[in-house]
């Protein structure tokens, strides 16, 4: 026997094993509770108002829409609705409902029942209407004409203009449909007793503590594995690291990023990575000196030691950045890898070429939260390096988006996830049209006309060969014209004890958790 | 700072007017709405000025800006703050709190969520104070070591000073990740399931008969109970010891003792009647200030109380929780305050004949 | 002589030893940037959270900076906040506290329902308010804190003040037709400072807790600056991963913390002997 052939037998030998393995270790069971470990627990599901990212993940774990986003390779998945039709102006769209689903408290899913529940934020007659139901502003409303249900099974949407994201936008956390029968039941405060068709349905909420959710045994892609789910608050980082400890908690995002290593040896927990989905950033205010000046934002892009921030400011947990969208965004351009690059020589050229007195004094405005404190201190050591005298402004959260929508930062760090798999959800709220409220308040700057201009036909082109056009083209404008500086892509860390199983790392990693395959294992 | 255990000492020496106590109160009372609307206004008027708004905080979560202008109006932070201001008023007086701007949520249900555990908390962490400030007091006194003295108001200082964040997670890591004899936070295990009657959950778990969910309650209450106590167990401590040394050297102590009774007996009778009166002003005022004042703790311990309410609150420039929310907490604590006078009045016979 | 020293220092070894660990506490904060061996802002990322070694004797932290250089730094943020907060605070409560304990009248009930305003709002969310509004930065924490210290100190002095008018000394003063300003700087002023000592150097620990807490919910010194509070704050999610960073700094703060509050009570001791050895 030679000994290549004794080598390819243990090969094959070896092949079966791993096949046998991953057999067994693929086979989904059903049963147990799995603890869910939120940063915060808002003080009701009402899908109008934002409740914070606790508030979401319950959201998104109990509810359904339209249809569900595949943030994995984009596009929507059948949810309520089996299947659809957009006709070929992009202006009408036919829904056709999935047959005998029922809603938690056991109200027959009817088209009739979806167009209710859809039009609620326009109904003021309505039991549960509730004047300021802002969240409803993201399923596009004002571009409704109408919206019919022709029979129990088909529902007929008119748009006035076409909106390439008007399906994606059903799949948002505000697009989920409540039963009519709670609606009539506990009118204005439905949103603290929400019955949805989602896998897994309320059990009892305790409003800024916890959710617990039980199964849906009549979900109608099947009962999910895990038999009872709770989503439980923990504002405090330490707090939540002593729970995953304790093994309180199975499953978490809002750990410190510091704690992978250790916990990655661990005997019960496992760190999985999430996609690059969400943009993490420098906003410079184009409307206010010195950052009107466009050799100070390409100097400040060219200041920035990626490398060193990812990896001390975020634990490794991001990949290099390009542009405004990311790389799996339809239309992104790796172009922008060669503008957002670490070059502190060019920086100093660009600051003497712009003649201003150095150091040139400017502010760091940041959250006070999270990460974000040591990437501001080592954004702020990069950017004295090659000639400012950088001030940092600590803020908390209500401080920090008051003074950016007031337009008194100079520079700001944030970030930008995705909630919907499609460009155009970061390119407006990045680069709003209209710009008012826009982080950098690009309005100000001569191209915005053309930004907004391209924002917008990004959104009303249907063709996704021309959108793609589009956004390449949108994407070299931000880059050219540079109010944002891009630092990377986060890959968040996704704390798991061992016995999860089948994580989604896609949709997860922007914040809109999908435990609907997740199973536990034991 | 957490609870404001600052106004420990003033408290300790209590003013006291000299009016009869029936006369104080009705004066006291006439203050309530005045006192009331002072803290109403102040809360208004503090955040109007902060930066940043209802509306900023949650504007990158909405891509239809209209929708945001429309909200606006809805709220009514388009017209001018004094028009604001006197319709807040106006709806204060009707006693309607309006709707939590961010999560649309009615404020006086909010504050049924809110106000039974924060109570609750604030009883255990009394008890505690008391329990350990009384009997270490005691002791100090009764064995009279200079080493028992010193480590009470070391115990003390720290309690005082050492910020609650931390006296927090080190209680976490030791009892809840290292021993494993409490759950790490809130209010009662993940999932388990019980009734809702009063959201008292001492009185409802009680009254259901569901002694699982009281024994995981009352687990859940410990750390932050004993996180809270210690702030004030040394205060205790050191105004029993002193309220005893005082009786101790007094008088009539002095001609029981030569009467022969029985020394223990003259301690507890004497000493701790004298003991009670600073004690109860204090406990009574911290109890007041942790119905509002408990952020810290309850941030550490996910506990889902009206100062973990609150801070959100602020932090997301929600001006009708804030609004509501500080009402109630200013109102408890006046209250409290009153109560803690009429007490004294009724304990302490000297200042209930002060007048005649 | 010898007999004498003995004496004292059996009265007061501890409130001595106090002092003693005070003024070296005061003396590293104020010669910082001698004895630190290094640069407390110096980052070294590739030397991020090394546990304490002969380099650097207490570990480093996130960035790579030398903790023990921080610890030496870190005083003196926090101490002149928390010492000009209690300052304050101390001098507006008198004020206060004097006014209305010794006029009396409609001012005095007006001055201490002002006082229970600010009392029954939340200090801590009152602080947060004040630094939301200011900003962060040492003099707006040193605002927040002492604004919340104030009332405190206002019913504390009033409340003396009220007892020590209907003292006889005072009565005395009165009837031989001593002037109020007279009677308040003469009489009343020293008798109230033995108590508000005490209070001064129990708030003074309050102050530094209060500090680091406001640390803690994002509000409190600028980023980077070397505080023991920021330290402890920022410090606290490492508790599990890199202990030392946090601990250090608290250690430190509970050494200042306790010399503070036993050198005030010997202060008092000395001032006001009847007190002696009776605790509070």
């Amino acid at each position: 026997m030679s000994k290549s052939h004794c080598f390819s037998k243990l090969f094959v030998i070896l092949l079966l094993l791993i096949a046998l393995g991953t057999a067994t270790a693929q086979e989904p069971q059903y049963g147990g509770t799995l603890v869910f470990g939120a940063e915060s627990m808002g003080d009701s599901f009402d899908i109008g108002f934002w409740h914070g990212f606790g508030g979401v993940h319950v959201i998104d774990t109990i509810g359904e829409g339209l249809v569900r986003a595949d943030f994995e390779n984009g596009g929507a998945l059948p949810g309520l609705a089996e299947s659809w039709e957009i006709s070929d102006d992009g202006l009408t769209y036919t829904f056709h409902i999935r047959d005998g689903m029922t809603f938690h408290d056991g109200e027959p899913v009817t088209a009739g029942a979806i167009v209710r529940s859809m039009t609620r934020p326009i109904s003021p007659d309505d039991p549960s209407y509730i004047d300021g139901m802002y969240m409803y502003g993201n399923q596009g409303t004002s571009n409704w004409e109408s919206i019919d249900a022709v029979d129990d099974s088909t529902i007929v949407l008119q748009l006035m203009q076409p909106n390439a994201t008007q399906l994606l936008v059903f799949s948002r956390p505000d697009g989920a449909i409540i039963s009519p029968k709670a609606m009539d039941e506990y009118g204005a405060e439905v949103g603290l007793n929400m019955s949805m068709a989602g896998p897994y349905k309320i059990e009892r909420f305790v409003p800024g503590q916890e959710a617990v959710l039980s199964a849906n045994e009549d979900y109608w892609a099947g009962r999910p594995y895990i038999d009872q789910i709770v989503i439980r608050a923990y504002p405090d980082e330490a707090a939540i690291l002593a729970a995953l400890e304790a093994g309180e908690i199975d499953m978490t995002l809002y750990a410190p990023f510091t704690s992978v290593p250790r916990l990655q040896d661990s005997e019960n927990i496992r760190v999985e990575v999430g996609a690059p989905l969400v943009d993490l950033f420098v906003g410079a205010n184009v409307a206010k000196e010195p950052f009107d000046n466009l050799l100070l934002r390409q100097a400040a892009n060219y200041a920035l030691d990626r490398e060193t921030l990812i990896e001390a400011g975020l634990n490794g947990f991001a990949e290099m950045p390009a542009s405004l969208l990311g790389p799996l965004d339809l239309g992104f351009d790796e172009a922008g890898r060669e503008v957002s690059v670490y070059d502190p020589e060019r920086a100093k050229e660009l600051l003497a070429e712009s003649g201003m007195d150095l150091p040139v004094a400017i502010e760091v405005a940041y959250e006070n939260n999270r990460f974000w404190p040591q990437m501001a201190e080592l954004i702020a050591a990069d950017l004295e390096a090659v000639g400012f005298d950088v001030t940092l402004d600590r803020l908390d959260a209500g401080s920090f988006w008051g003074k950016v929508g007031d337009g008194q930062t100079q520079l700001s760090i944030n970030q930008r996830s995705t909630f919907v798999p499609d460009p155009h959800d970061k390119a407006i709220l990045m680069a709003r049209a209209g710009a008012e409220g826009s982080q950098t308040q690009h309005q100000a700057l001569e191209a915005a006309d053309a930004i907004d201009a391209l924002v917008t036909a990004g959104v009303s082109t249907v063709d996704s060969m021309e959108r793609e056009a589009i956004y390449r083209e949108f994407q070299a404008l931000m880059l050219e014209q540079l109010p944002y500086i891009y630092i990377g892509y986060l890959t968040p860390p996704i704390f798991v004890s061992k016995r999860v199983q089948n994580v989604e790392t896609f949709g997860t990693a922007g914040g809109r958790i999908n435990l609907r395959e997740v199973w536990l294992s034991e | 700072m957490d609870c404001a255990i600052t106004s420990i000492q003033s408290c300790a020496a209590k003013d006291y007017d000299g009016n009869s106590m029936f006369g104080y109160l009705l004066k006291r009372l006439i203050w309530l709405p005045i006192v009331l609307w002072a803290v109403s206004s102040l809360t208004f008027l503090a955040l109007r000025i902060v930066p940043g708004n209802p509306i900023q905080t949650v504007r990158n979560q909405v891509m239809d800006k209209s929708q945001l202008a429309q909200v606006e109006a809805v709220w009514g932070l388009n017209r001018p703050i004094a028009e604001q201001y006197l319709h807040f008023l106006a709806r204060l007086v009707r006693g309607d709190l309006g709707l939590a701007m961010s999560s649309g949520v009615p404020i006086r249900r909010m504050i049924f969520e809110r106000m039974p555990p924060t109570i609750e908390l604030a009883v255990v962490s009394l008890f505690v104070s008391t329990a350990l400030g009384v009997l270490s007091g005691v002791a100090s006194v009764a064995i009279r070591s200079r080493a028992i003295d010193y480590s009470i108001r070391t115990a003390s200082i720290l309690g005082l000073s050492l910020p609650l964040f931390w006296v927090g997670i080190m209680l976490i890591i030791l009892f809840s990740v290292k021993l494993r004899w409490t759950p790490t936070s809130g209010r009662i295990g993940a999932g388990v399931d019980y009734e809702v009657i009063t959201n008292f959950m001492f009185y409802d778990l009680i009254a259901t008969g569901n002694w699982e969910a009281f024994g995981s309650f009352l687990r859940h209450l410990v750390l932050p109970g004993v996180t809270i106590g210690l702030t004030s167990a040394g205060f205790v401590a050191r105004l029993t010891r002193s309220a005893m040394l005082e009786v101790m050297h007094s008088d009539y102590v002095r001609t029981a003792r030569a009467k022969g009774l029985y020394e223990r007996s003259v301690i507890w009778k004497h000493a701790m009647r004298n003991a009670m009166l600073p004690i109860i002003t204090l406990q009574g005022l911290q109890f007041g200030s942790i119905l509002g004042g408990a952020v810290i703790t309850e941030r550490v311990f996910s506990y889902p109380g009206m100062g973990a309410w609150l801070l959100d609150g602020i932090l997301e420039r929600d001006y009708s929780v804030v609004q509501g929310g500080i009402i109630f907490v200013a109102l408890a604590y006046v209250l409290m305050n009153l109560l803690v006078d009429m007490l004294y009045h009724i304990i302490d016979p000297r200042l209930r004949n002060a007048k005649r | 002589m010898r007999a004498r020293l003995g004496v004292i220092w059996r009265r007061y070894d501890i409130a001595l030893v106090s002092s003693a660990i005070f003024i070296f506490i005061l003396l590293v904060t104020i010669l910082a940037s001698v004895i630190a061996p290094y640069d407390p802002m110096a980052r070294n990322i590739k030397n991020r959270f090394a546990p304490p070694s002969r380099e650097n004797v207490f570990g480093t932290d996130q960035l790579g900076r030398d903790v023990f250089s921080r610890v030496i730094h870190g005083g003196r943020p926090i101490l002149s906040a928390s010492v000009s907060a209690v300052v304050c605070a101390l001098a507006a409560g008198t004020a206060i506290g004097v006014a209305g304990g010794y006029l009396g009248g409609p001012l005095d009930t007006a001055l201490m329902r002002l006082m229970d305003v600010m009392l029954s709002f939340p200090s801590i969310l009152l602080a947060i308010l004040i630094v939301a509004t200011l900003g962060v930065g040492l003099l707006n924490v040193t605002v927040a804190i002492g604004f919340s210290m104030a009332p405190v100190f206002a019913r504390l002095v009033r409340s003396i003040v009220i007892t020590l008018v209907h003292e006889e000394y005072v009565s005395a003063a009165r009837s031989l037709g001593a002037s109020d300003y007279h009677i308040i700087l003469k009489h009343i002023l020293p008798n109230m400072m033995p108590p508000i000592f005490v209070q001064a150097s129990a708030m003074l620990a309050v102050a530094i807790g209060a500090a680091s807490a406001l640390n803690f919910i994002g509000l409190g010194v600028e980023p980077g600056t070397p505080d023991w509070g920021m330290m402890v704050a920022e410090g606290q999610r490492l508790i599990f991963d890199a202990a030392h960073v946090p601990l250090f700094p608290g250690l430190v703060i509970t050494i200042t913390v306790l010399s503070v509050n036993y050198m005030g009570d010997g202060l008092r001791d000395h001032l006001d002997p009847k007190l002696r050895g009776q605790g509070l």
